[in-house]
């Protein structure tokens, strides 16, 4: 018996010595997603790695997370929140268990019908209501209080039977015949009678915590709800959800997905059995030793016993060292309930819808949102309902006349206020653009372009090159010509009506814009650059970033400076010797606390990049990315947030969901200057912002325009 | 009589709390999935009431009761057999001096540690391994349902780790009770040993019966992975399948997936059975034991 405390104590320790370690001993960072190695043979791998490759001893999952750094670093939530949970059973186990024991009044019944309650509830439901309810975002602590509301049960069952045995010894007993008060009775005998329990309970609940734990992931339910990692980098990407935070039970429940690769499942499954067995090990080990004799006066034995009792002293201390661990790590459980750090935005594919901005210049085929945002806050919302979804973003003509599209007609909205609606031939397939001349510019499904003018009459119309869906709107570029696409091409038209070009094929299926890139000459979609002259891609042989799962982005600031976003980082490009290359990369250090890509990205016209992390069940997060390399993130308490505005200074006008209702704000580096709910149904689809004012348009149909003061508040 | 009351109002419980956790879970589980909209609110106690009031003639309580007795189909063998085999592991670790064997601790430590999800998950990889490099499909069916040989991979994990458990309760009763005086006694007087037995076996028994109850909990807690992990259209899988959210952001809800009378129907069933369990096991020590009717 003592041998397998031994072996229980090594066991744990060795747990605790990995929590605490991690940094130094993790070859790698365990959420960074490694896509490329070389095997044993020196040829290269993609992920999942299997276990011997050199780099990655015990493998690495699906989504190439280095196996041995996630089992170092997961020791730490795992013992954090199998900890916690076992000291919280023990705690109201103990007590409730003491209650029902000893008490024979109206407390005792209290507490018996408690212990009943608790024990017909099954543990691993009652904890997946809790942390539903609470708010699974939350993260461990979640956990710790649904794990820890019943599991109790069996603790305060074998503590009340203790405890009913010793309220009938005769020591007791004869306590109440000399008429010591139960209190005293209970504060004096019932504390040393219980406490040798304690050990072998608290490891008894930590195996039970870690098994729970594990069943809750395969079950989906993952600390902090987990992350959405793409599968797929088309339009319509296809997302997997699965475990962030390296807790061990839950890698063993990712690791189920991959039944034809039992590696993942033996590693972290064997890790996870010998962690339970040591707990388990050395709790009934613990049980099993008996108190330490009487005294012995003299000779051997007395030598015997001082050994003994020296070898006692260790556990006072290790009591000591368990209960300030178990305050520090209270302690940090509750900074972690106030710091929502996990992030799970979905890695869509980036839509930056539309390409014309609204602001000073009248144009921005780059696609920016480039816009002055006014310090002040609203100060007055007119808003509109029309029958139909709005379509994309509206365009603002020089004028001041707001143009947009919704499925069944133009709707153009003046200074005065009034809405005007132009019936539209056919379904646009996004917002509309407004030619050099003032004309309203219009691409249906069946990629047919329409110029129409203010009344509504058609000047011209005229099919794309090659025949096909279009996918998105119409742009118009500096020298006038009209850009849209068609499923896996981009079109061009020229600005009279006259076929120009079809582009070579892209890499896959695009509804992202194509923009218009440095000197007005360059288009760019997807990871791609084409010639406006002749729409022919540009260079031939081009630079793929290494690895999948990498998203590669091209886009243009508005500065007019061509960038790539590649999963979170933003590389700055130049045409050096007539070929593209890359000058400087920004990453954001953080990056890899969220898993999936920015939903978008782009840079200010005062240089500043950014990143937006708008999608997926939490709230989107902002991330600036400054010339100098710092980086500031900043959370922006909307839901599916998309960006509409962006400020030289980086200030942004971001609309999303806020307590399930459309809401905009406008989010800087410092903090939230202000948010204020739509009024009107829907989810925003687009928005423009020109002259203070900006022009949001709902799915719902719902057209909001917000008046700024001009002057901080 | 106070027992039976005690229990309706627990199912009852159950069954209002299962309700309302659904409806109030929508939101939530909305919010964990991009592609799912969060439905319009619900008010729960019109929509509870209505629940009650169509309850004798709704469809989903057969379903549920025969979903319930395809998981009593698991719980009964694998009950048994991790019942025999417990207290046999629990005979053969205890010696006649009421010592424990030096095998015993680490033996029913490493089988409290093998839970449902990883020798279920285990035991799913390797019918996968043996199906594509090994001599062809195992002669055993993985997933489904099927009064045949499709009862066993679903018995065998749920019934894998009471054993343990049922053991490490078992060696302790048994070593206390190999200690007694009148053990001690019986055998100083030359009583052969299975009579010694038989009189340790009077003494245990009660608690053993307990401990077999406690045994029974373990595996309706794990009720739930060993069913979604082997589809065995049973009352856990019909949690799993309500409760889970799904994996992939393009796949469809289950059916039933959060369906306020399917959780509340499920719920209460769980309970019930636990409850049935206990009274079971109560009823039976008190038989076998009759200081425990006092």
């Amino acid at each position: 018996m003592r041998r397998g405390v031994r072996a229980g104590a090594w066991i744990m320790a060795l747990a605790v010595f990995m929590a605490l370690a991690a940094p130094w001993i993790a070859p790698h960072d365990p959420l960074a997603r490694a896509s490329i190695a070389r095997d044993g043979a020196g040829s290269y791998i993609g992920p999942p790695f299997p276990p011997g490759t050199p780099g990655h001893w015990l493998g690495s999952d699906r989504f190439g997370r280095d196996t041995l750094s996630r089992i170092v670093w997961g020791a730490r939530p795992t013992l954090l929140l199998a900890g916690l949970v076992a000291l919280l059973r023990l705690a109201l186990g103990v007590l409730i268990g003491v209650g029902a024991g000893w008490s024979r009044g109206v407390a005792g019944s209290l507490a018996r019908a408690m212990v009943a309650l608790a024990s017909a509830a099954p543990a691993l439901l009652v904890a997946l209501v809790v942390i539903t309810l609470l708010g699974i975002e939350r993260g461990l602590v979640v956990f710790i209080l649904g794990l820890s509301l019943t599991g109790w049960s069996g603790t305060a069952h074998l503590v009340a039977a203790h405890v009913r045995v010793i309220s009938q010894q005769p020591y007791i007993v004869a306590g109440r015949a000399l008429g010591a008060s139960g209190g005293r009775l209970l504060a004096r005998h019932i504390p040393r009678q219980v406490a040798p329990l304690i050990g072998g309970l608290l490891a008894i609940e930590l195996a039970s915590t870690l098994t729970l734990v594990a069943s809750s992931g395969f079950l989906g339910y993952f600390i902090g709800g987990g992350a959405w990692i793409v599968l797929s980098g088309d339009a319509n990407p296809v997302a997997a959800r699965t475990s962030e935070w390296p807790e061990w039970g839950q890698m063993l429940a990712g690791a189920l997905e991959r039944s034809l690769d039992p590696w993942p499942l033996l590693i972290v499954g064997g890790v996870l059995v010998l962690a339970i067995t040591g707990s388990n090990l050395l709790g009934t080990g613990l049980m099993a030793v008996q108190p330490t004799p009487r005294l012995p006066r003299r000779g051997w034995r007395a030598f015997e016993h001082v050994l003994l009792q020296l070898a006692d002293a260790p556990r006072h201390a290790v009591a000591g060292i368990a209960m300030m661990a178990a305050l520090a790590l209270i302690g940090s459980a509750w900074w972690s309930w106030s710091q929502p750090t996990v992030l799970r935005p979905i890695g869509a594919a980036p839509r930056v819808p539309g390409g014309h901005a609204w602001g000073m210049t009248g144009r921005d085929p780059a696609g920016s949102r480039d816009a002055e945002l006014p310090p002040g806050g609203p100060t007055r919302f007119r808003s509109w309902l029309v029958g139909a979804p709005f379509l994309g973003d509206p365009v603002i003509a020089a004028d001041g006349v707001v143009i947009a599209a919704s499925q069944a007609a133009l709707h153009l909205l003046d200074s005065a206020g009034t809405l005007r609606d132009l019936p539209v031939p056919r379904q646009p397939v996004a917002g509309p653009a407004i030619g050099d001349d003032g004309s309203i510019i219009v691409v249906d499904r069946a990629a047919v372009v329409w110029s129409l003018d203010r009344t509504g009459q058609t000047r011209w119309r005229v099919a794309a090159v090659t025949r096909g869906e279009a996918t998105s709107g119409p742009l118009v570029a500096g020298d006038g010509s009209i850009l849209f696409t068609t499923v896996d091409r981009v079109q061009a038209i020229g600005a009279d009506g006259t076929l120009r070009w079809s582009s070579d094929v892209l890499d896959g299926p695009s509804d992202l814009m194509p923009r218009v890139g440095p000197g007005g000459e360059l288009v760019v979609v997807q990871n791609r650059i084409i010639r406006l002259a002749d729409g022919r891609s540009w260079p031939q042989q081009f630079v793929e970033p290494a690895g999948e799962f990498r998203d590669p982005q091209l886009f243009v600031g508005a500065d007019g400076t061509l960038a790539r976003r590649v999963a979170d980082s933003i590389e700055i490009w130049q045409l050096r010797d007539g070929e593209p290359a890359v000058v400087s990369q920004r990453r954001w250090p953080s990056a890899s606390a969220t898993i999936a890509f920015p939903t978008q990205a782009g840079l200010s016209r005062g240089g500043i990049a950014w990143l937006l992390y708008g999608a997926g069940a939490g709230e989107a997060r902002m991330v600036w990315l400054m010339a100098d390399g710092t980086s500031v993130q900043q959370a922006t308490g909307l839901r599916a947030a998309q960006l509409i505005a962006i400020a030289p200074d980086g200030a942004a006008l971001l609309c999303g969901q806020y307590r399930a209702a459309a809401a905009c704000a406008v989010v800087e580096r410092g903090g939230t200057r202000w948010r204020e709910p739509l009024g009107v149904p829907g989810v925003v689809v687009g928005g423009a912002v020109a002259d203070s004012r900006a022009v949001l348009l709902t799915d719902a149909g719902g057209l909001v325009v917000i008046e700024f003061a001009m002057a901080g508040p | 009589m106070i027992w039976l009351v005690r229990a309706t109002l627990l199912i009852v419980a159950a069954h209002a709390a299962g309700f309302v956790f659904a409806v109030a879970a929508a939101p939530a589980h909305a919010a964990l999935r991009p592609t799912l909209v969060a439905p319009p609110p619900v008010d729960v106690l019109a929509a509870y009431g209505e629940h009650l009031r169509t309850l004798p003639t709704d469809p989903r309580v057969p379903a549920a009761l025969a979903a319930m007795g395809r998981s009593l189909a698991l719980l009964g063998p694998a009950l048994l057999g991790a019942g025999a085999i417990g207290l046999w592991l629990a005979g053969r670790a205890v010696r006649p001096d009421g010592r424990i064997a030096a095998w015993a601790a680490p033996t029913m430590a490493l089988g409290l540690a093998c839970s449902a999800v990883f020798t279920g998950s285990l035991i799913v990889s390797g019918w996968f391994v043996w199906a594509i490099w090994g001599p062809g499909e195992p002669p055993l069916p993985l997933r489904g349902f099927g009064w045949d040989l499709h009862l066993v991979l679903p018995t065998l994990v749920l019934g894998l780790r009471a054993p343990a458990q049922l053991a490490q309760l078992g060696a302790v009763l048994l070593a206390r009770e190999a200690q007694a005086p009148f053990v001690v006694a019986a055998r100083s007087r030359g009583m052969p040993e299975w009579r010694v037995r038989r009189h340790v076996a009077r003494v245990v028994a009660a608690p053993l019966v307990m401990a077999v109850a406690s045994a029974a909990h373990l595996m309706l807690a794990e009720l739930v992975v060993v069913e979604a992990m082997f589809a065995w259209p049973g009352l856990g899988a019909m949690l799993a399948d309500a409760l889970a959210p799904a994996r992939l952001s393009d796949a469809p809800p289950a059916a039933g997936y959060l369906a306020p009378p399917v959780v509340a129907l499920a719920a209460a069933l769980l309970v019930a059975l636990g409850l049935v369990i206990d009274g079971l096991a109560t009823l039976l020590a008190r038989c076998l034991d009759p200081r425990m009717a006092r």
